[in-house]
């Protein structure tokens, strides 16, 4: 026994490897650290007061409170229809692990001149308008769209007209504003060893064409932040380039610790504009650096893709399962209007723009849309993570704030979704690194667990307690990139139910699904969606009473072997996990005013109830999408194969006497058509949280010895501390070798870790994490003796 | 003077003051309501000669001061202004130094920092706020649902009694070990209730059967740690920034407290 626990403490010693990233913050460590890594759920997508159309909506809650109530510490009150004051109060019914506050920055200085009775604004027209919550629906939607209007056209006005009155001083406002947004957020975050909540600093750009949505979260990584929120208004220079470089300016390359994300969302209402075509290879690989990650779901909708069940056909495809949560129209705006899923913009939809990623990536060499998945309410009021089915009473103020409202105008709408990551601890540092490695899984608000692996996966068996190290040691994770490893790629799918909580029991898996997209040679493209493990026929609702009938699953787990696999196609794979039905919010709403939607006489009911609960009614007999019952679900980040990059690789640091470790790489890729090591050099970097080795050749340094032969010649040419690199491009892969001279590797730490391995040249970049695993002597990839 | 006397700005100056002292004659009296807030700031700010001094109000009044010279008044704009009680009657600039008084009474006197002295003080009296929640560490073995009824999780019971390895049951997604977790965050792992069944076990021996969300469990309390207070430099920047925020909210209370009673 005593021996046991003994050996359990060497196990976990031997675990003590630094996290793949670098602490930016001063902090304390956290008490719980996993190297092989925990689910944390988080809402990254809040709107507080500070959002003009938030407060037009009469929502009063300031970040701080949006902060309390995702944290569990608070309530928030909802707006009412007729008082700024107060419906009710609000509790979240289990508090989240991480999130943030996104304001729309546009206005920020409009919104606090106009709200402060010292403001000389505050008796402005604009400004009455903004605070006058008793005008009904119609009159606060009118004045939505006065207050976003410069949102909507090309070269809008960079202020209101209230910021050029004496003593109006907006871009002040705007700052304090925004240092209010920093401060809540440095009071939610829990600095303690306890790490029981992070909180990021973050904000909203706005652009709506039109009324087409290209709206964006930016999440920053820690408390160095720009000094404004840099505002769609703020930054000229097209959408979302414009952002890209005013980050890039202010925060990315300003060399004071700043970094942060850009999130596109609700991709839904974009009239296929989200993503317009990179320009070149160079701007695609600026894409895929800035923004990593898409929001696939959230209160106004699923943006994954799209189903008309009267039709019998979906954009792009025939998956039955994306009749899930659509909103009617493409966009918003005076010209939307609702189309069929045949003139449906393709680009509104997070799966068809993977697969066009595919053919860029085809094309350029780079997928300028690697996205992986993250979910959020985008709540108005405050309510970040209120994500419940049951019970749920709307999330626009007072736009939505009675069940007649929420009925007749946003029957389409849901709670919204969650963002999961996997990382080692709970601080701002792990998530927002497991945000950029885009390991994660967006939620439709539920929150079911979701492990995915691909890779040779030669050890890996459902069942086996090591399961995770064994997928990190021989595969990549949700988020990474697979090449050619010889044979068919195994994908790994393990999924635990919503653990629930004592009013809401988690919810049975009922399935488990792998969803494939790939472009064929000869550019075709293509989608197949795989049920892999789980009963499409298991569970069910009692009509009666909307309880659970019959059983699902309390986990599913399964490795799967794709029979289709062909090497030369470009593909992603991601798992989609599905519950057992439960009656959606619509459903439990209804029956409370005495309409059931799954009557026989439901017609009859709402007549009774009144005109606004007659699409209470709407059946999945005569409406393409809507759906009294709901499977709610998880969708895990993709895995992507692509055929040039590093597929079997063997790797090591070889630890001598002092100052004479050498590290060896022995890297296979496919067919690399897009490297050219005259015209780009070449780069190679392996590094855990700091560089072990990065080396440089610049154009020209690599000599050609043969037909696709280059290698290093002469001891001029060659960098310092490389003993031998050499390059071979052939007809049906690539090979790569690089030995360092005997020197001094100690920043390569001595225990099991995660290791990057990143080459590159021009455009063409790749990269290969994996579980390095340590002993006495070596660092590095497993070999087969270390899997037996 | 007569010309002063023509001017439509001083006709609505002048007949605006007569009705409100007549609305003032005429109201009837009413019970003594203490001063508004604003009405109080607003004296303050008088009182102090703040607006003798605030650029705002003075380009304010130079503005309304040239607006009522384009009628004809001679004179410097700003005094003229002022002559004509635009200070008072003024929202903008009423607002303003109401806003102005409200800042200045919230500002901290001088030797007012928070000292670390204050911090650690702030910290004693908030024990709740930055304190680490009590937390538990634990290793369980798994018998997953519908694989295992209640004799089978005994007998592994017995055997882990005994003293066998931890390592028989099922692999849990989560793992077998959950290190320093709060009650919400076991919760959380295991579904509702579990960190209840828990909180009366004794540690490093084995108890349950204890029912989850996937199942059953076995477990062994190997740590729990209780709640502390451990003020790093981070903490202690949280802390002054709470304390602060608290002091101003007071010092403009007592301050408001202290105009009212003059």
């Amino acid at each position: 026994m005593r021996l046991a626990v003994l050996l359990l403490a060497l196990a976990t010693a031997a675990f003590a490897g630094p996290p793949p990233w670098q602490r930016t913050e001063t902090r304390e460590p956290c008490a719980a650290s996993d190297p092989m890594r925990r689910p944390f759920f988080g809402d990254i997508h809040v709107h507080t007061l500070y959002s003009a159309d938030a407060y037009i909506f009469g929502s009063r809650v300031d970040p701080r409170g949006a902060y309390d109530f995702m944290r569990g510490r608070g309530t928030v009150l909802l707006a009412d229809i007729n008082e700024a004051a107060t419906r009710e109060s609000r509790r979240i019914d289990r508090p989240l692990d991480f999130g943030a506050v996104t304001d729309h920055a546009e206005f920020f200085g409009e919104v606090d001149r106009c709200a402060t009775p010292s403001s000389p604004a505050f008796d402005e027209t604009l400004c009455t308008q903004l605070r006058q919550v008793d005008a009904g629906t119609d009159a606060q939607s009118g004045v939505t769209i006065s207050w976003l209007f410069p949102l909507g056209i090309p070269n809008p006005p960079t202020q209101h007209s209230i910021c050029t009155l004496p003593g109006v001083d907006c871009d002040a406002a705007a700052v304090s504003v925004w240092q209010e947004e920093q401060a809540a957020s440095e009071e939610a975050y829990d600095r303690t060893s306890a790490c029981t909540f992070t909180s990021f600093v973050g904000y909203e750009h706005t652009p709506s064409p039109l009324g087409r949505h290209r709206h964006r979260n930016v999440i920053f990584r820690n408390a160095t932040v720009p000094a404004i929120a840099l505002s769609h208004l703020d930054t000229p220079g097209g959408v979302p380039q414009g952002l890209w470089t005013a980050l890039e300016t202010q925060c990315l390359d300003a060399g004071t610790g700043c970094d942060a994300l850009v999130i596109p969302h609700n991709s839904n209402l974009s009239g296929g504009e989200q993503w317009p075509d990179p320009a070149d290879a160079t701007e695609a690989l600026r894409r895929q650096a800035r923004e990593p990650l898409v929001e696939i779901f959230q209160q106004k909708g699923a943006s994954e893709c799209r189903f008309d069940r009267l039709l019998g056909r979906g954009v792009d495809g025939a998956d039955e399962l994306c009749t899930f949560e659509q909103l009617p129209n493409p966009h918003e705006g005076p010209d939307a209007v609702p189309l069929p899923v045949d003139t449906w913009p393709r680009r509104n939809l997070v799966r068809s723009v993977l697969k066009d990623g595919l053919s860029l990536e085809q094309q350029l060499g780079v997928n300028p849309f690697r996205l992986g998945f993250t979910g959020g309410t985008d709540t108005h009021n405050g309510t970040g993570g209120g994500v419940a089915e049951t019970g749920w009473d709307g999330a626009q103020g007072g736009i939505d704030a009675t069940p007649a409202r929420q009925i007749a105008d946003n029957a389409r709408d849901n709670p919204g979704g969650l963002t999961a990551v996997w990382a080692e601890e709970n601080s701002r540092d792990a998530i927002f690194s497991a945000l950029r490695r885009r390991e994660t899984f967006a939620t439709s608000g539920t929150r079911p667990v979701v492990r995915f692996f691909a890779g040779d996966l030669a050890n890996v068996a459902c069942g086996s307690p090591d399961f995770v190290r064994a997928a990190y040691t021989t595969g990549v994770p949700m988020g990474g990139e697979l090449g050619p490893t010889g044979t068919a790629p195994r994908f790994a799918v393990w999924a635990v139910k919503d653990a629930g909580t004592a009013e809401q029991p988690g919810t049975d898996l009922q399935r488990v699904q792998i969803v494939k997209g790939w472009v064929d040679v000869a550019g075709v493209q293509h989608e197949r969606v795989v049920d892999v493990a789980g009963d499409a026929a298991a569970g069910g609702v009692d009509p009666a009473t909307c309880a659970p009938q019959g059983t699902g699953f309390a986990e599913l787990c399964t490795v799967w072997e794709d029979p289709a696999f062909d090497p030369r196609e470009h593909a992603f794979y991601y798992a989609r996990v599905l519950e057992t039905p439960v009656c959606r919010w619509t459903t439990t709403l209804c029956r409370s005013v005495g309409v059931d939607p799954l009557a026989p006489d439901c017609a009859a009911q709402a007549a009774t109830a009144g005109d606004d609960f007659a699409s209470c009614c709407r059946t999945s007999g005569d409406d393409a999408f809507a759906e009294p019952l709901v499977q709610e679900r998880a969708w895990s980040s993709p895995i992507w194969y692509r055929p040039d990059t590093i597929g079997r690789a063997a790797a090591q640091v070889a630890f001598g006497r002092p100052g004479r470790d050498v590290l060896t790489l022995r890297l296979r890729f496919g067919v690399t058509e897009h490297l050219d090591p005259a015209r780009d050099g070449l780069t190679v970097r392996v590094s855990d949280d700091d560089d072990i080795v990065a080396v440089t050749l610049p154009p020209g340094t690599l000599r050609r010895t043969g037909a696709g032969r280059w290698r290093l010649v002469g001891k001029r040419s060659k960098p310092d501390g490389i003993a031998a690199l050499s390059l071979v491009q052939r007809r049906n892969d690539t090979r790569l070798v690089v030995r360092t001279t005997p020197r001094d590797l100690a920043s390569a730490d001595r225990s099991d870790h995660m290791v990057t391995i990143a080459v590159g040249a021009g455009t063409w970049q790749t990269s290969h994490t994996r579980l390095w695993l340590a002993s006495r002597d070596r660092l590095g990839l497993a070999r087969r003796k270390d899997l037996r | 003077m007569t010309r002063l006397l023509r001017q439509p700005a001083v006709h609505f100056v002048v007949l605006g003051a007569a009705l409100y002292a007549a609305q003032a004659w005429w109201t009837p009296p009413v019970p003594a309501t203490p001063v508004p807030d604003d009405e109080l700031l607003y004296r303050a700010a008088l009182a102090s000669g703040l607006d003798q001094r605030d650029p705002l109000v003075r380009e304010r009044l130079e503005k309304l001061g040239r607006f009522v010279a384009a009628d004809g008044v001679v004179g410097e704009p700003e005094r003229t202004a002022r002559d004509l009680g635009l200070v008072g009657t003024d929202a903008v600039i009423r607002r303003h130094l109401v806003h102005a008084m409200r800042l200045a009474l919230s500002a901290p006197g001088a030797g007012e920092r928070a000292t670390d002295a204050d911090v650690d003080a702030w910290l004693a009296a908030h024990p709740d706020r930055f304190a680490a929640p009590p937390t538990t560490s634990l290793t369980h073995v798994y018998l997953a649902r519908g694989r295992h009824d209640a004799t089978a999780a005994d007998a592994v019971l017995a055997r882990l009694r005994a003293g066998d390895p931890a390592t028989m049951g099922d692999a849990f997604l989560l793992g077998s070990h959950l290190d320093a977790a709060t009650d919400d965050a076991i919760d959380r792992t295991f579904g509702p209730g579990f960190a209840a069944a828990l909180r009366d076990a004794p540690s490093g021996q084995w108890i349950g059967p204890i029912a989850s969300s996937y199942g059953m469990h076995l477990v062994r309390i190997d740590a729990r740690q209780v709640g502390t207070l451990t003020p790093s430099p981070a903490i202690r920047r949280q802390a002054a920034v709470a304390l602060v925020a608290e002091r101003r909210d007071a010092r403009l209370q007592q301050r408001l407290a202290a105009l009212r009673s003059n």
